[in-house]
């Protein structure tokens, strides 16, 4: 890369050469602050709206209410955020138990199974999962995975169900997992392998007893990547979802413990955080205010918990990563 | 590995039970996501196509006069008696398995819906093996011939199509003066600087583009009378492809090859525009498609010929359409039933309707090339510009180096940013502050290019770290500016990684639908957007709509035809960002 | 020499990349200045009969398929205008396309309200209503259901009330002791505002339903369940008027079916609801916004569009008359 020190001026450069320099040079600096001004616009965005909505919710109601309805007609206009969150975490945490663990596996396979022939035609189809537009994956799970699961598992399932749509969001995610996991893995060092073979470890005690814990930094932020991408994932859960804000019926079981039957959530409609945001650009709410604002709080909600995974992603990576 | 043996005598035993468990599960892990794709794309297929209803007799046919002449064809190019044995094997053998599987799960466990056995051997057997055979055909020189045409074809008539496309909002008449006034002479001067060994010439080819490119924004509504169309596209775009084509071929075969290489394919597209204006068709646009096809085409067949090997692969464009051509005849004269598919040459060129049967994707997808490509001028120089800073200009260390780490960081964190936030992103900076309009052309693409901006610039910077340091210090040894350095030296070598970056960020932003409601594009429009400022609506939002209507024929014709559209523009695209980065590869 | 040989070439496909992003901006930038002149791109062919320009609508959802398949035709009958339709909601389009002056008319399942009003007033958009159909809600259960064949208002507002009944025999005493099921629609939805209006009024509506955009989901879930209940718009009973039952609804002159005819002579109410269309009269001012208006009124009265198409209940002719002259006027006000 280029030294910071200036290389030693053989031929003679005049004005018009500096000139030149340092046009291109104010050029490419303005492209790269247009990331940072991208950045703060979705700051600026998203708050000034959000603050007229928080002056008429306060932002505990807002962060600890369990009833959503924006609409004024239907008996008390209510913005809580927490039957989302349950939707969301409800899609998100389906979703993970698919692209974890199939995710993780693929990684493994790809890093210390696959042959070389066999990795590099995997490893481009895997990114395929990644690369279909998600309002096909949503037409997917409404047409196809729905129908299929209700001849087949589940008759009582609803038409529009967060489980069609978590296993597409998982199937979509599992390429994130996959492919950043694979980077870490393959950057153990071979000795490391080698050692454990010495040892008289098989190939499976090396992949799982060592590698597998040598990369657990690169494995940890893969996930909350994958995470953080279910979590905003918006075509899937609309096509598919439905767009009910429902807060689920906790049971009491044997012992008095509370419980939710996850059937309640898993074959019901629910709605998400970005359901809920498309449902206000598309409804029939009476124009303006409190409801439309509202839309940009979730935005601000939806921008702050990704940002926030993402810097935890980050400080794993930088923090616990192994220097070999 | 050597404790992997069981017979390993002395170290006790250690059972592989548990490895081979592992490694075949972790296997079945890496291809579950594929497989589920691969069932939904089957079927979504089959709606789209109607092949439901297709009966066994219309299947057998095109499968005898397209498939099997295709199948002939690489396993002639492959010549390898193992392959061919292995190819037939797994095409009877698997006809069997698959039949008698296919009839014991319907009989014993649940009847499967939507398919027969024919289709499930169609998809199952023949498309896989097929595929491969057309992989290792293609390693042969007959099949690379055949196959390099078949892609200038397709790939020509594509582009063909696309700038036609763009020559629906982009105003045809500045461009003709534009082409005229500025880009002609710019080019011709520098060329004759080329030639004459004139640097001033070459210095000045510049200026002067710069002030016709001017000169033609001004005389736009200055000059009243234009040529039409039809001659614009012929003088501005087939002429000088044509002169290209020429002048590539005439280095090496000589003038008369070259005038025959650059004037067929002018003649056809002329010839093909005026009968396509008086046939009522679009004449622009066969006028573009016949040329863009027909030089690459003519050049191609021009240096195969040359070189003398696989010169039978050219026929293969004429086996596939002969094929074509017989099985439809075959159809005909035997009255065999034949599906109505959903996805038909209407349903790209018809405008959206309430009807089923009628409905089209014409304007959506107009409206999607459109955004694309302003998308694709906008995130190019940007994240070209951003890398070129974070990469060649700015150290790793010092104030400067924590800037350049805040900028990294930043960029990360953006990547991650949910796109439906970028559509309000897009609808509180570009449709309302800024005054862009709601649900127009320019706004959407603003955003998306805002929404695959981090992708982009995170690509490209991994294609010029990926240049070696050797040539930086060796043109910075030869006095090169820093400017000069990259200009010369880093970007042309890693700008077939910033292609390719570029191109499959692209599929993401085609895809995109979120950003696209919330910017408020328009459900339903009739005509294809004519200017940039036009309300206009795209494929994903279309097929969003029509998920959403209650009529099932939508839900499982129309809308699978759209779906089925859309992917194969995005495996188009990203078809051809491969195929640069092999490229790329094989010639560094 | 080979070697700067090579960077020359290098250099000419760069200028020329160059040229051609410079190219696409000019363009870019011509297509610009036309479109704010106004001016039609192909020369010639202006100034004749034939009307051109673009029409943009928004609004209902509700709207959206009448609107959109009358634009349909009207397309394809003059190839110069090109229209298009967002489905915002009837809110989302006054107060984000329709009052800030960016569209031409705007759909509304609910007459305007006041907010909106001063909005559009502030931002001087002028508009008139026009009636675009009639909507007859329909509650419907189970085709099994036969102890239900009506329902009184008073019933109905039992049943959907925010502390609502909770089996049927709450609701009359000969009904069943069993659980009532109900679907309903989502509360972003226009028809729910209207239910809640015509039915339930200070009661509010309860929570305790499966919430949905769609009518065939709505249909589904009654039709599985012999002591289900819901309502939607017409449109879905009116085409498949089989699946389901639909309950005639006593608003105190004994119950009343909803049909093409009861809900098109008044006798089907509360649940009939009219839906609009408002044109800004700024826009009546070009001609082919004007006719296209002129178009969609004389369209109320067709059956097959309306009913046969859409599934709305059509204009009387009285209405048509009105409307229509209430348009003229505009259009003259409009066009001076």
């Amino acid at each position: 890369m280029t030294d910071s020190t200036e290389s030693p001026d053989l031929t003679r450069r005049g004005g018009l050469t500096r000139l030149k320099e340092g046009t291109y040079g104010g050029l490419f600096a303005a492209c790269a602050a247009i990331t940072l001004l991208t950045t703060a616009a979705i700051f600026v965005t998203l708050l000034s709206d959000a603050v007229v909505f928080f002056r008429s919710i306060s932002i505990v109601e807002f962060l600890t209410g369990t009833n959503w309805s924006p609409n004024p007609a239907g008996g008390g206009q209510a913005f809580g955020i927490i039957p989302l969150l349950i939707g969301t975490l409800t899609v998100t945490i389906t979703a993970a138990f698919i692209s974890i663990p199939i995710g993780t596996l693929t990684a493994i396979y790809l890093s210390e199974y696959a042959t070389p022939n066999a990795r590099s035609i995997l490893k481009p189809l895997l990114e395929i999962l990644a690369g279909i537009p998600t309002v096909v994956y949503g037409y997917f799970a409404l047409v196809y995975v729905t129908p299929a699961l209700k001849a087949t598992l589940f008759p009582e399932m609803s038409t529009f169900n967060a489980l069609a749509a978590s296993i597409m969001v998982g199937i979509m995610t599992i390429p994130m997992v996959s492919s950043i996991s694979e980077d870490a893995m393959s950057a153990v060092p071979d000795e490391l392998r080698q050692a454990g073979y010495g040892l008289g470890a098989t190939k499976f005690e090396v992949s799982t007893g060592i590698v597998v814990p040598a990369s657990i930094s690169g494995i940890a932020s893969s996930y909350i990547l994958a995470v953080s991408r279910a979590i905003g994932e918006t075509m899937i859960v609309v096509v598919a979802m439905g767009a009910q804000a429902r807060m689920p019926e906790v049971q009491q079981a044997l012992f008095g413990i509370p419980f939710v039957n996850p059937a309640d959530v898993l074959l019901q409609s629910g709605m998400t955080i970005t359901v809920a945001m498309v449902q206000i650009t598309g409804g029939d709410l009476t124009g303006g205010t409190l409801p439309y604002n509202s839309m940009f709080a979730l935005g601000l909600a939806l921008f702050a918990v990704t940002l926030v995974m993402n810097v935890i992603s980050d400080i794993i990576a930088q923090r616990y990563r192994e220097e070999y | 590995m050597a404790t992997e043996n069981p017979n390993a005598d002395g170290f006790g035993e250690v059972s592989r039970v548990r490895g081979i468990a592992f490694e075949y599960l972790s296997f079945g892990a890496s291809v579950f996501g594929l497989v589920a794709l691969g069932v939904l794309l089957v079927y979504v297929a089959i709606d789209a196509f109607d092949l439901a209803n297709a009966s066994p007799e219309w299947l057998l046919t095109y499968f005898l006069t397209l498939v099997v002449p295709f199948i002939v064809f690489c396993l002639y190019s492959a010549n390898d008696r193992d392959v061919t044995r292995r190819a037939l094997v797994a095409l009877g053998g698997g006809l069997v398995a698959v039949a008698v599987l296919f009839s014991a799960i319907e009989a014993l466990l649940v009847p499967i819906p939507r398919l027969n056995w024919q289709l499930a051997y169609l998809f199952v057997v023949a498309a896989p093996v097929t595929a491969y055979l057309a992989y290792v055909g293609s390693g042969g020189r007959v099949g690379a011939v055949g196959f390099g045409l078949l892609g200038r074809l397709v790939g020509g008539a594509a582009l063909g199509l696309a700038v036609g496309t763009l020559f629906l909002v982009f105003d045809s008449l500045v461009w003709f003066l534009a082409y005229t006034l500025g880009v002609l002479p710019a080019v011709g001067l520098y060329a004759f600087g080329r030639v004459r060994e004139s640097p001033r010439a070459r210095t000045a080819a510049t200026p002067v583009g710069l002030v016709g490119l001017t000169a033609a924004v001004f005389l736009r509504d200055v000059i009243a009378t234009y040529p039409s169309d039809l001659i614009i596209y012929l003088w501005t775009i087939a002429v000088p492809v044509a002169a290209a084509g020429a002048l590539l071929v005439a280095d090496r075969r000589g003038r008369v090859a070259a005038a025959a290489v650059g004037g067929v394919p002018l003649a056809a597209a002329t010839a093909g525009g005026f009968l396509a204006a008086g046939a009522g068709l679009p004449a622009p646009t066969v006028l573009l498609a016949i040329a863009l096809t027909g030089v690459p085409t003519a050049v191609y067949v021009s240096r195969v010929v040359d070189g003398g090997e696989g010169l039978a692969g050219l026929g293969l464009p004429l086996l596939l359409a002969a094929g074509a051509i017989a099985g439809a005849l075959i159809v005909e004269a035997l009255g065999v039933p034949a599906p109505n598919p959903w996805l038909d040459a209407s349903f790209l060129s018809e405008a959206p309707s309430r009807t089923p049967s009628e409905a089209g994707l014409y304007p959506a997808i107009v409206g999607s090339v459109i955004i694309i490509a302003m998308v694709a001028v906008l995130s190019f120089a940007l994240g070209v510009g951003t890398s070129v800073f974070l990469e060649e200009y700015t150290p790793g260390t010092g104030p400067l180096g924590t800037l350049t780490r805040i900028l990294q960081v930043n960029i990360a964190n953006l990547a991650a940013v949910p796109s439906v936030v970028y559509g309000l992103l897009g609808l509180g900076l570009f449709a309302n502050l800024l005054g862009l309009g709601i649900g127009t052309a320019v706004t959407a693409a603003l955003t998306l290019s805002l929404l695959i901006l981090p992708i982009t610039i995170i690509s490209a910077q991994e294609a010029i770290r990926s240049v070696p340091d050797d040539l930086r210090r060796g043109s910075d040894a030869m006095g090169a500016t820093r400017w000069q350095t990259t200009k010369n030296v880093v970007l042309p070598e890693a700008m077939p990684g910033i292609l390719t970056g570029t191109i499959l960020a692209l599929g993401r932003a085609i895809g995109e639908t979120a950003p696209l409601i919330m910017i408020g594009a328009a459900t339903t429009v009739f005509r294809a957007p004519d200017s940039l400022f036009s309300r206009f609506s795209a494929m994903p939002m279309q097929i969003y709509t029509w998920a959403g209507f209650p009529q099932a024929d939508f839900r499982y014709g129309v809308v699978a035809a759209g779906v089925i559209t859309l992917l194969i523009i995005l495996v188009g695209m990203n078809g051809t960002a491969i195929l640069l980065r092999n490229r790329a590869e094989r010639g560094s | 020499m080979a070697s700067s040989h090579d960077a020359d070439t290098a250099g000419i496909t760069r200028r020329k990349s160059l040229a051609a992003i410079a190219g696409a901006g000019a363009l870019g930038l011509a297509g610009c200045t036309q479109s704010s002149d106004g001016g039609d791109g192909s020369d010639g062919g202006d100034g004749d009969d034939e009307i051109s320009g673009p029409i943009n609508i928004a609004g209902s959802s509700t709207v959206f398929p009448l609107m959109s398949a009358v634009m349909e035709d009207f397309a394809e009958e003059y190839p110069g205008v090109d229209p298009d339709i967002s489905s915002t909601g009837s809110g989302g389009g006054f107060s984000n396309f329709f009052c800030t002056g960016d569209t031409d008319f705007n759909n509304a399942s609910r007459p305007i309200q006041p907010e909106e009003e001063e909005l559009c007033a502030d931002n001087g958009v002028e508009y008139i209503e026009l009636i675009a159909a009639t909507d007859a809600l329909t509650v419907v259960v189970n085709p099994d259901a036969d102890f239900v064949d009506s329902l009184t208002t008073d019933e109905l507002a039992q049943i959907w009330k925010s502390d609502p009944a909770q089996t049927w025999d709450e609701v009359r005493d000969e009904f069943p002791n069993e659980e009532i099921n109900r679907f309903g629609a989502a509360d972003t939805s226009g028809t729910y505002d209207y239910f809640i209006e015509a039915i339930l009024e200070e009661e509010g509506h309860t929570s305790d339903y499966q919430a949905t955009e769609q009518d065939n989901t709505i249909a589904q879930g009654v039709a599985g369940d012999p002591y289900a209940i819901g309502y939607f718009g017409f449109a879905y009973y009116f085409q498949n008027p089989d699946q389901l039952k639909a309950l005639g609804i006593d608003d105190g002159d004994g119950p009343v079916k909803p049909s093409l005819e009861t809900a098109s002579s008044g006798e089907y109410t509360p649940l009939s609801r009219p839906l609009f269309t408002y044109p800004s009269i700024e826009s009546l001012g070009e001609e082919h916004i004007a006719e296209f208006a002129r178009y969609f009124v004389e369209q109320t009265t067709n059956e097959d569009l309306v009913a046969g198409d859409v599934g709305y209940v059509p204009a009387t002719e009285e209405t048509q008359e009105e409307q229509m002259q209430k348009l003229e006027d505009a259009i003259e006000q409009a066009q001076g």
